[in-house]
């Protein structure tokens, strides 16, 4: 009695003796081996490493790269009214950077970034105080320092001053930790 | 095991993304070295670990007795 022979809704229990000619064994095809599985484990594992390794070089070649920054004028900041804000961008055209100017008149800059996941903060002038839209974190506006959210830590602060009347970006510090050697 | 390896690398691997944000970089050298340990067990569990039951590795003993179980069924 021949056996029935398989077709496409059948390729997993191809059985007909013509197939056996054939240089690929259907069931073993379709089959994960222990073997096979621990490789593609032990490619991930290799795979995680090198994403680790990598993203660690990265951090400190950015953090060397970043250590000295030049003056730039904020333009448009002297004619800024108490309690508003002005964006700008510092140390380069990719940093976005807020600077607000409190009641009292005093100037105050920071990344625009919040520190939980880089959502651009905005100066809130009913609460006086910067916050992040996306999940509702708060900084201080004179010191940069988390009020409330989930952001693990403070703004980095952009030092300013004040220049024959104009103001000035002339350093960015980070807040997060310490610096690279 | 080796999932849980993988799964202790990915850890790492948010770890490291972290300090790497927060500017923390004396803990990076640590983690990369905790994911080369990783990679290192997990190289040798592949490489050296077998079976008890195993003689060969496991491939080729599946193979050969699927093999043989069908001569015999013919």
């Amino acid at each position: 009695m021949s056996k029935k022979l398989s077709d496409e809704d059948d390729v997993r229990t191809a059985t007909a003796p013509f197939q056996a000619e054939f240089p690929y064994e259907r069931a073993e095809e379709a089959q994960v081996t222990r073997r096979e599985f621990c490789n593609f484990l032990g490619l991930t594992s290799a795979a995680l490493f090198v994403a680790t390794g990598g993203f660690a070089v990265k951090a400190v070649i950015d953090a060397r790269e970043t250590e000295s920054f030049s003056a730039a004028q904020i333009t448009g900041a002297e004619a800024l009214a108490p309690n508003t804000s002005l964006n700008f961008n510092y140390p380069t055209e990719r940093d976005s950077a807020i600077l607000i100017k409190t009641a009292n008149g005093e100037y105050h800059a920071y990344g625009q970034k919040c520190t939980h996941l880089a959502c651009p903060v905005y100066y809130s002038q009913d609460h006086q105080r910067l916050e992040c839209p996306c999940h509702e974190g708060a900084f201080d506006v004179a010191t940069g320092n988390v009020l409330y959210g989930p952001p693990p830590r403070a703004l980095d602060t952009i030092e300013v001053e004040i220049r024959d009347g104009q103001v000035w970006a002339t350093g960015r510090k980070p807040t997060g930790g310490e610096h690279a050697s | 095991m080796l999932v849980m390896i993988n799964i202790a690398q990915l850890w790492i691997l948010a770890a490291t993304v972290d300090a790497a944000l927060a500017r923390n970089y004396s803990v990076l050298m640590p983690l990369v070295i905790a994911s080369g340990v990783c990679l290192i067990i997990t190289v040798s569990i592949i490489r050296w670990w077998r079976p008890v039951s195993r003689r060969k590795t496991s491939t080729g003993y599946i193979r050969t007795q699927s093999r043989s179980n069908e001569t015999e069924n013919h």
